[in-house]
């Protein structure tokens, strides 16, 4: 199977950044407010990844003039409904995510790395992706196959060995694992999850999916302007809860960060210029996510899409952290464990690549479709979940829909809830593709 | 898209993928057995590339020829 090499490496590139971030904020901890380095990372990067969006557009239009992207109608935007996320108007959609996914997410991971371990806290990680999987379970978007079980049961068993040294590390150092920590590493999982379960389920309204085949870079200022919105509202919410728990007539685990962090706002410029804050904001924010987006839109149509390929290559975050902060920060973790988790979480890449590869049903759709129903007809298609593109043909069939869904289940979906649903199709041909046995260049 | 005579499918996907204007092959299941997309600025093009190579494979039954007009995706 050929690889799209090029914006895989993107996938690869940004997930050993972010492996990077507990090694270089791990020292911060001591000396600043956890919410400081929130505020501040996520503020400042919203901001950037905002003027950045606004920028590319004015080169876009600047540079390709007959294929502009209009700033006015990516902000209108974000009134949409998103159909994919309980109907919710885009903003609230962001709001959400940026809140919930983002802030509050690496506000536990943070809190459970300062109470715990390096180590220890990857555990979370790997808690996430089993937690993605059962919820993908319960709402029958995806079956247990050989695969999927097998890599569950690999996380399980890492889990158990890193847990298993962890406590050794911590009963060496007389540092204990709190039971805080644990805590917090279970609510990080759970923030996790939600971000990874809701940031892809964003929806196109139709003016932006005939924006998209005009000019298929409107994609990355509209990402960036999610990324935005997303962080900064999500920091700005912070505001108010800090003050709710400053203010609360008892002591929570997060009571004396919030106070540093009011303390801190006087010398927040000096702190901005430390490398570590610097690091976060452009090798752990920016640059990963300017590289995502990049390869998301010049994902070519191979076996795999972006998000099977994200979810695969999503291992390696955890296990670069767990390897330098073994070699770098000197974490407890003798070798021949670390050995044993690598191992394992390679095979659980390699399992959960199978998995994907073969949970995929890719078919050819072809339509007949009435007389007058063409120009509106792809648009309205386009919109169902499994529809990657659409030809209009001239011949037999009037429309080709390029399909790649999870399930059967999924794919009987299309067909007979959707599809058949629409007056205007005539007639459905079904092909089935086996095998791309040639790709384009 | 291609209908294809029995035990042939290796050989004439191998035949196909020799070809360079066309740019994906795929093996399907269903009426037809193989689909072939080709890239051509015209139709004279479209028609060699038919008469000189795609004719001449042994095991094409039968083919169905659809010109893409236009192509959305998300």
């Amino acid at each position: 199977m050929k690889l799209p090499s090029k914006y895989l490496s993107n996938l690869v590139i940004a997930n050993l950044l972010w492996s990077f971030i507990p090694i270089v904020i791990l020292g911060l901890f001591s000396e600043i407010s956890i919410l400081t380095i929130i505020f501040l990372r996520f503020f400042i990067s919203g901001i950037v990844l905002f003027v950045l969006a606004i920028l590319l557009v004015f080169i876009n239009n600047y540079l390709n003039k007959e294929n502009k992207i209009s700033l006015k109608e990516l902000i209108l935007n974000l009134r949409h409904k998103n159909k994919r996320f309980y109907r919710i108007r885009q903003y609230n959609y962001y709001f959400l995510i940026g809140f919930f996914g983002i802030i509050l997410h690496i506000l536990f991971f943070f809190l459970a790395l300062k109470k715990t371990s390096i180590p220890f806290v990857m555990i979370g990680m790997l808690m996430t992706i089993i937690f993605i999987s059962f919820y993908e379970k319960g709402v029958n978007y995806e079956k247990f196959d050989i695969f999927r079980i097998l890599f569950i049961i690999m996380l399980l068993f890492t889990i158990l060995i890193i847990t298993f040294v962890s406590l050794q590390g911590a009963e060496i150092k007389n540092d204990p694992i709190e039971l805080l920590g644990f805590i917090y590493l279970v609510l990080y999982s759970i923030t996790g999850s939600f971000l990874y379960i809701s940031i892809d389920r964003d929806s196109f309204s139709k003016k932006e999916l005939i924006n998209i085949n005009i000019n298929k870079y409107y994609k990355i200022p509209r990402a960036l302007i999610k990324m935005a919105i997303s962080f900064i509202s999500g920091v700005i919410l912070l505001i108010p809860a800090s003050i709710l728990i400053a203010l609360l007539p008892f002591e929570t685990g997060i009571t004396q960060e919030v106070i540093a962090f009011f303390n801190e706002l006087q010398f927040i410029f000096v702190i901005l210029g430390r490398w570590e804050i610097l690091y976060l904001i452009i090798f752990a924010t920016i640059l990963p996510y300017l590289l995502i987006f990049l390869a998301r839109v010049n994902w070519k149509t191979t076996n795999l899409t972006y998000s099977q390929w994200s979810s695969i290559l999503g291992l390696i975050d955890p296990m670069n952290t767990l390897i330098f902060s073994v070699l770098i920060v000197n974490e407890f973790f003798p070798y021949g464990y670390l050995i044993i988790v690598i191992v394992f979480l390679v095979i659980t890449i390699v399992l959960r690549y199978a998995h994907e590869v073969k949970n995929i049903v890719h078919a050819k759709i072809l339509l007949k479709i009435e007389k007058g129903s063409l120009k509106l007809m792809p648009i309205k298609i386009l919109k169902f979940y499994g529809v990657r593109e659409i030809d209009s043909l001239i011949g037999e069939y009037d429309l080709m829909l390029h399909v790649k869904v999870n399930s059967f289940k999924d794919f009987h979906y299309l067909i007979n809830r959707k599809l058949k649903l629409i007056d205007e199709i005539l007639a459905i041909k079904v092909q089935f593709v086996e095998k791309i046995e040639k790709y384009g260049i | 898209m291609c209908k294809l005579g029995t035990n042939v499918i290796k050989k004439v996907i191998e035949e196909l993928k020799t070809i360079p204007e066309i740019k994906k092959v795929m093996s399907l299941t269903g009426d037809y057995d193989v689909l072939a997309e080709i890239e051509v600025e015209t139709s004279e093009e479209l028609f060699d590339i038919f008469s000189e190579k795609i004719d001449l494979i042994d095991g094409i039954i039968a083919s169905n020829t659809h010109l893409i007009m236009k192509a959305w995706e998300k």
